[in-house]
């Protein structure tokens, strides 16, 4: 490949990272884009076709007003595909010097840009190819620079490449310190959220029929919960919403917001509470999960409101970004009965149906609680649990008939038979998960996890009732390796995403602590530390002036001419001079080739063509 | 007065580009504190690092250098002379970029150079003045490895120099007045030795190739035969010890114009013999040191 051809490329390769980031994260609009990107460098690279400077000038400004109006729906993915469509005419316009900076200049907004859009730790793979390509990128054009050429020679090149991955590596390495030093405010002035065009499905304010049905066909990741505390359940019951009117087939939570579930705050709950931290993906609904009987949360940067039902729902639309949260419940049931919200109401059309249940399946208990029971037998002695059953409008005489179905109809089914008896109820609805990380120590809930329950009112509190008959999950296709990377990945968004003044404050103190410790010790243990850590720098200095002393490469000829000599069986001493050695062996090419050693190592004149070619004869005459 | 810069202390010098970085790096910062984005936080970990590590490269880069400087034998006022640089690698790392500069004009520029290897260039200087003139430092400098930044050097040198007058070239043939040597030879248009032989002078640059002495080399110097009939003229060239520096370029001038065309000529300050009629390359330099000097020696 031209010389001309290979700075392009390398000039060029910044820029394709820092448009694949961003590509990555707007997919799949911003893969045209890098589609694009890749026609552009195709021509300018074999074909070295360019347009015209005008038509350029023209597209670029027409682009502009388009994402300028673009601009007032989304703005942030306006810039992006703003920024992505200049890139691109930059390519394909001609360039000069002044072009590739600019260009480089652009993988940079580029790369900022994405870093908005982000938050899969895929980003950190991204930075690491964006900083040593653009390293690279940076040196070659700095030489060009200084030497005013257009043009470089092969083997420099390849030198500059070489010395751009070190220097990017050790970047890389580098950020990791300032990333943690860095100060950060715990006061955000504008706390812009990552903005992820792609949001996980959770629990709205209604819940239709068969929609946990859906859910559990999917395998999308929604949270990982990791307890706290030491001991812990093998399995977990996440609160994420609460439903009190079913009509038309559909769960509502009416009213949406009412505060006052008993809320009693942090400092009441803190002896008898279990503590979790939830990571939460961006979801497209506004639950706060927590496992159950939800406390109180401890979330910043998303405003929220404790609801009735012991429910947490942000006053935002939905959860656009990557959270981090403590979560804390504690084994006390929710004891507020909202003034004036329907627990009790049942679809007319279900009635008839659930009364004669009742009566024929003797359902009716002498306590809400027998009663609870008595439902929860009568499951799980007749019916078995499946996902093969479709809602529809006909649904409760289907699962009557077949006895099969999941716990919507199983959950749905009890809340009514129990409002039928008088008992207020409502339907909870949320995750059950058993699947343990072992590398990280954390439960993983997925979309298939979305359960529902019942909760029904008795002795002033909403007790938990499951009227799912167990059921058997199917194990996961998790290896160890997806484990261990899902692992990673949860690292990535608690140490990395999340990292916050908070931390700092920790990592500042133990590093004190430690310190403390360490003069905390007895004088001599000190001394001890001192010493051997200058033992040790003094080693290291005295190594490496030692790897510095170069020998002069006459002496290199010498000492194999030495181990020539004895080789042969000459013995030859440290003291001996070359005259001496000359006069110990009687040959011509040696003599010859020790004069102009001689000459070489002492007088300043050295021509070491002319001793190694000297050599080279001594050691053909002396084989 | 600006100050004068310390010796080997490195200082850095932002250009264009680097204040667009450094601009760019504070409103990164700027949107990261007040986002709370801890990926553009690591975006501008990683353009900080990438600041310090060229900051901390190119200080290697000049700490590893070892300067020397050569200067030519001959060296003229007003005329751009070149000064022989000789930069070492000390270090472990390859050199890029390095330059030896007097002012932005005066500059050489070194490409790569390897570890404990070393490069020499040409680097042009230019003197004011005649005489000796003393080259005190030169500084030396890289935008190695990014062209945001200039890190320069005070290097100090301490060199004395002695700065011949500038030499006018003389195109139209000088007319001598007074020759000493009146009645020498005839003009010969023939090639090779005619008449009596003279002896021997030191080679002039007018001379050919196939009138030195060869049997007689002495001292490296080249001597070619003297013959009776020789054009070859004795001359005084008399300047007062007043002179302007101007008439002291022009009898530099003609000095150095009749020595190339293998005239012997002598030095008279007001009027007294400084230096006696010879030819060759060493006259010249006599010669010229002289005038170098003149008005200056006490």
């Amino acid at each position: 490949m031209k010389v001309e051809k290979r700075i392009k490329t390398i000039v060029y390769l910044p820029l394709t990272v820092a448009m694949a980031s961003l590509a990555h994260s707007l997919s799949p609009t911003g893969l045209f884009f890098l589609a694009i990107l890749a026609i552009a460098f195709y021509l300018d690279l074999t074909k070295e076709f360019y347009i015209s400077g005008k038509i350029l000038t023209a597209l670029g400004i027409l682009l502009t007003l388009f994402f300028f109006t673009l601009a007032l729906r989304t703005p942030f993915e306006a810039i992006a595909y703003w920024i992505m469509s200049l890139s691109i005419i930059k390519i394909l316009g001609k360039k000069a010097m002044r072009d590739l900076k600019q260009i480089v200049a652009l993988s940079f907004f580029n790369f900022v840009d994405s870093a908005i859009f982000h938050y899969s730790f895929v980003f950190l793979i991204y930075l690491v190819l964006y900083i040593v390509s653009a390293s690279i990128a940076l040196l070659i054009i700095t030489f060009l620079d200084d030497k005013k050429e257009t043009s470089l020679r092969v083997d420099l090149l390849n030198t500059l490449r070489n010395f751009g991955i070190g220097f990017g590596i050790a970047t890389t390495l580098m950020s990791l310190f300032f990333f943690i030093i860095l100060p950060r405010s715990p006061y955000v002035l504008l706390r812009a959220q990552i903005y992820s065009p792609t949001r996980r499905e959770g629990f709205g304010n209604e819940l239709q029929m068969g929609r946990v049905e859906y859910m559990n066909r999917r395998d999308q990741i929604l949270m990982r919960v990791k307890p706290l505390m030491k001991r812990h359940d093998e399995f977990l019951y996440i609160r994420g919403n609460v439903y009190n009117v079913y009509k038309k087939e559909t769960w509502i939570r009416d009213p949406e917001n009412l505060t006052g579930w008993n809320y009693k705050g942090k400092e009441n709950y803190k002896s008898k509470t279990f503590a979790f931290q939830i990571t939460l993906e961006p979801m497209s609904t506004k639950a706060l999960y927590v496992p159950d009987y939800p406390e109180y949360i401890d979330v910043r940067g998303i405003p929220y409101t404790e609801s009735w039902g012991k429910v947490f729902l942000t006053r935002e639309s939905e959860i656009a970004r990557k959270v981090q949260y403590k979560a804390f419940s504690s084994s006390a049931p929710d004891e507020t009965y909202p003034k004036g919200v329907d627990f009790l109401s049942v679809p007319e059309k279900y009635t008839s149906l659930i009364d004669s249940l009742i009566e024929k399946e003797n359902l009716k208990g002498t306590t809400p609680l027998e009663t609870a029971q008595k439902i929860k037998v009568y499951f799980l002695k007749n019916f078995q649990y499946s996902l093969e059953i479709a809602g529809d409008t006909n649904w409760v005489d289907r699962f009557l008939k077949t006895r099969k179905g999941h716990c919507e109809y199983f959950a749905t089914l009890a809340a009514l038979i129990l409002r039928r008896e008088g008992i207020p109820s409502r339907i909870v609805a949320g995750y059950l998960t058993k699947e343990w990380n072992i590398f990280g120590n954390y439960f993983i809930v997925r979309t298939k996890h979305a359960h529902t329950w019942v909760e029904y009112y008795f002795n002033n509190q909403w007790l938990s009732f499951d009227p799912t008959p167990p059921f058997e999950e199917k194990p996961g296709a998790l290896s160890k390796l997806s484990e261990y990377i899902d692992y990673l990945s949860y690292l990535w968004t608690t140490q990395v995403l999340e990292f916050s003044f908070s931390n700092q404050i920790r990592i500042f103190n133990a590093l004190q602590t430690s310190m403390k410790k360490l003069f905390r010790k007895n004088v001599l243990s000190l001394l001890g530390y001192l010493l051997a850590l200058f033992i040790l720098t003094a080693a290291i200095t005295f190594l490496f002036k030692r790897s510095k002393e170069r020998l002069h490469p006459a002496t290199v000829y010498y000492r194999k001419f030495e181990k020539i000599l004895k080789s042969k069986g000459y013995k030859i001493t440290p003291a001996m001079t070359s005259k001496e050695i000359a006069n110990l062996i009687i040959s011509f090419e040696a003599i010859d080739f020790l004069d102009e050693y001689n000459k070489c190592r002492f007088s300043g004149n050295c021509d070491l063509e002319q001793l190694k070619r000297k050599f080279e004869n001594f050691r053909r005459s002396i084989s | 007065m600006p100050r004068k810069p310390k010796p080997f202390v490195s200082y850095v010098k932002l250009k264009k580009w680097g204040r667009y970085y450094a601009a760019l790096t504070l409103l990164l910062g700027f949107a990261a504190v007040n986002s709370g984005n801890n990926l553009l936080y690591f975006f501008l970990a990683a353009l900080l690092s990438i600041m310090a590590l060229s900051g901390f490269i190119s200080y290697l880069s000049l700490k590893s250098i070892q300067l020397s400087i050569t200067p030519p034998e001959e060296l003229y006022a007003k005329t751009i002379n070149y000064l022989k640089v000789k930069v070492k690698n000390r270090g472990f790392l390859p050199l890029f970029l390095i330059y030896a500069k007097k002012s932005d004009k005066e500059r050489v520029l070194f490409d790569v150079i390897p570890p404990s290897g070393s490069k020499e260039g040409l680097l042009p200087y230019f003197f004011e003045k005649r005489g000796y003139n003393k080259v005190e430092s030169i500084f030396v400098g890289t935008t190695f490895p990014l062209s945001f930044t200039i890190r320069e050097m005070y290097y100090p040198l301490n060199l004395n120099l002695l700065v011949f007058p500038h030499i006018h070239k003389i195109k139209r043939e000088v007319k001598v007045e007074n020759p000493e040597n009146t009645g020498w030879g005839v003009e010969s248009s023939k090639e090779g030795a005619i008449g009596d032989f003279m002896g021997l002078r030191e080679y002039a640059f007018q001379d050919k190739i196939s009138r030195i002495h060869w049997k007689k080399i002495k001292d490296e110097k080249l001597y070619v035969k003297k013959f009776e009939d020789e054009n070859f003229q004795v001359l005084s060239l008399d300047i007062s010890s007043n002179a302007t520096e101007e008439e002291i370029e022009k009898v530099a001038s003609l000095a150095v114009h009749f020595l190339e065309l293998g005239h012997s000529v002598g030095l008279k300050i007001d009027g007294k013999t400084a230096i006696p009629p010879d030819s060759g390359i060493q006259q010249k330099i006599k010669i010229l040191q002289k005038l170098a000097l003149l008005g200056y020696e006490s």
